[in-house]
């Protein structure tokens, strides 16, 4: 059963976690600050509902720090942090042929089902990151580096969270 | 020392930089693809656990190696607050995401970069999921913003021991991990699939980076996480300057119209023994031994308050400044160009008494450094810690002096945190 398109174009994963480390590190030592990708997301929402909406975006108080008056969403590093993300990932799958148009799903599901399935776990994820305040990227990686309490607690619960509902969605994957 | 500062532009670059390599990277790792992330959960590949645990160790043991020989001053890296019962039902509803769509949000994003259409659906997945966030936060804020907040907490301050301890433990921890995750990936392998291709590299290259690893950490043990002396010691050249060049010393007028600014915060630190203090003190200033003045202390002073110390003259003040600068300051070896967060009473409670309670308004000016060693020129016949007029003279009947403004509130605010969501 070969799944994966071209396996051995992926780094070892453990090569790839030292890679990733010296960014985290690069971006720490340098500027002070992680990794983050939910962060910038948050923003491209508050600026759109500040688009449509902008005086309910000043009266939330979620949205408002980011959006509220005269405060630019995009106006911040986390947004030019995913657009370099994008692009980084765009330029390593051209490099290595893995960018074409297809839907990465196990074998008993069928393409509607997979891209549902995908906005489902989107929309949790995306929920989950606003409450957790941040995601995989910046919490687990950029907060567990530096020893945050609620990071590790975050990161616990993810992989908890996996696994408990890895069993029922066993056809999704398999 | 690290981090750096830099103007906007230079900053935008670095990001974009930085945002890159991480997508560069996670790409790399097969990250643009929801089954091989999803895999992590059946256990037959478990790249997801060695690639985000081996970063997490990397990252740690060169970020606390650096600031344990005071390459980077930790005190100004972003640690994401604690905020523990939001972070745990927001960690179990993103598992739960992960598996159900495949993803998370950064890796979302390389997926969509390379035209994965499940991607593209769980990005949009994502933004809806942090729009209904917005719209449904406000229903339960207390629980959002207060349920077990604990501000910038680390694992080594709630156990209250070095950083060392902590870093060498979670090294060996993943360790640990990775054996365990390469039997598991043995015990549960697919069927007709050939082992993880490269899965853990060469014998040699192995052991290199375990004891790597374990050695870094027991380096940053040994030397531990610098002390408040020890950061006095690295910048003594930028701090003597500051107090040799009399940049931080602020005139007693000028202190006086602090006092009286109700839109900036004055912190007044008095580092005199506690009988000096009771006979006199300027209203509102707390009586504090300079080894006191600890991380802890600091870390209670209210957000972009000004703190000012002051002594008899200014020996004892100097040094508790040092103390406070290494701190408070952004770049505490450098002199001081135009901002600090701290300063020095100059002339101390002496030049103050001088002024405001004989009225000699002729007192020198803030460029002079005074004559005395140090002890309580004033008599008073009783203590009368601050229950006088002159322990803060209406501003009005004060008498009037000329003096170069050296506060700039606002401006001395170090290095704001961003991190993510």
């Amino acid at each position: 059963m070969k799944w994966r398109q071209d396996p051995s174009r992926y780094w070892n994963p453990y090569a790839a976690g030292i890679a990733l480390g010296l960014v985290l590190f690069g971006a720490i030592f340098v500027t002070g600050n992680g990794l983050g990708a939910s962060g910038g997301l948050a923003r491209v929402v508050a600026f759109a509902e500040d688009c449509v909406v902008p005086s309910h975006v000043d009266a939330n108080p979620h949205l408002a720090p980011m959006a509220g008056g005269q405060n630019n969403p995009l106006d911040h590093r986390l947004v030019w942090m995913v657009l370099g993300t994008i692009l980084g990932g765009f330029v390593s799958g051209l490099l290595a042929g893995r960018t074409k148009i297809e839907t990465c799903k196990g074998p008993q599901v069928g393409t509607g089902k997979r891209w549902l399935l995908a906005v489902v776990g989107g929309l949790l994820m995306g929920y989950g990151a606003g409450l957790a305040r941040g995601c995989t990227s910046g919490q687990a990686l950029s907060g567990g580096a530096v020893l945050s309490v609620g990071s590790w607690a975050f990161m616990m619960m993810v992989f908890a969270g996996g696994y408990l509902f890895a069993y029922p969605l066993r056809k999704e994957w398999n | 020392m690290a981090p750096f500062q830099f103007d906007y532009l230079t900053a935008t670059i670095i990001t974009l930089g930085v945002g890159f390599l991480f997508g560069f990277v996670l790409e790399r790792a097969g990250f643009g693809n929801a089954r091989n992330l999803a895999a992590q959960f059946y256990l037959h590949d478990m790249r997801v656990l060695k690639v985000m645990f081996t970063a997490i160790v990397v990252a740690m043991l060169l970020t606390f190696f650096a600031s344990a020989v005071g390459l980077l001053d930790f005190s100004r890296v972003w640690v994401p607050p604690t905020y523990f019962w939001p972070s745990v039902l927001g960690g179990f509803l993103l598992g739960v995401g992960f598996i159900i769509g495949g993803y998370c949000p950064g890796t979302s994003l390389v997926a969509v970069a390379t035209f994965k259409v499940d991607g593209l659906f769980y990005s949009l997945g994502v933004l809806l999921g942090l729009a209904i966030f917005g719209e449904t936060s406000p229903a339960f804020w207390g629980f959002f913003s207060h349920a077990g907040e604990a501000g910038r907490l680390t694992i080594f301050d709630l156990l209250g021991v070095d950083a060392g301890f902590v870093v060498l433990g979670v090294a060996v921890m993943a360790v640990g991990a990775f054996a365990f995750a390469e039997i598991m990936e043995r015990v549960f392998a697919r069927p007709g699939s050939e082992p993880a291709p490269f899965s853990l590299g060469a014998k040699t290259a192995r052991r290199a980076a375990v004891v790597g690893a374990i050695g870094l950490a027991a380096a940053t043990l040994l030397i531990g996480q610098p002390t408040v002396e020890r950061k006095m010691v690295w910048a003594r050249e930028g701090l003597d300057q500051s107090i040799q060049e009399r940049k931080i010393h602020i005139d007693p007028a000028e202190l006086l119209g602090l006092m009286h600014n109700n839109q900036v915060q004055t912190v007044l630190v008095d580092v005199r023994r506690a009988g000096e203090f009771n006979q006199f003190h300027l209203l509102d200033a707390q009586n504090v031994v300079p080894e006191e003045l600890t991380p802890a202390w600091v870390g209670k002073l209210p957000k972009n308050a000004v703190v000012v110390v002051m002594s008899n003259d200014e020996f004892a003040a100097n040094d508790a400044w040092k103390r406070l600068a290494v701190q408070l300051n952004p770049n505490p070896g450098k002199p001081i160009v135009d901002a600090s967060r701290v300063y020095v009473l100059a002339g101390g409670v002496n030049r103050w008494l001088d002024i405001y309670q004989a009225g000699n308004r002729d007192a020198p000016s803030a460029d002079k450094a005074p004559a005395g060693d140090d002890s309580l020129r004033h008599r008073f016949a009783a203590s009368l810690g601050s229950r006088v007029d002159f322990a803060r003279p209406d501003a009005k009947n004060a008498p009037a002096r000329q003096f170069a403004t050296k506060v700039r509130a606002g401006q001395a605010k170090r290095q704001a945190g961003g991190g993510c969501g």
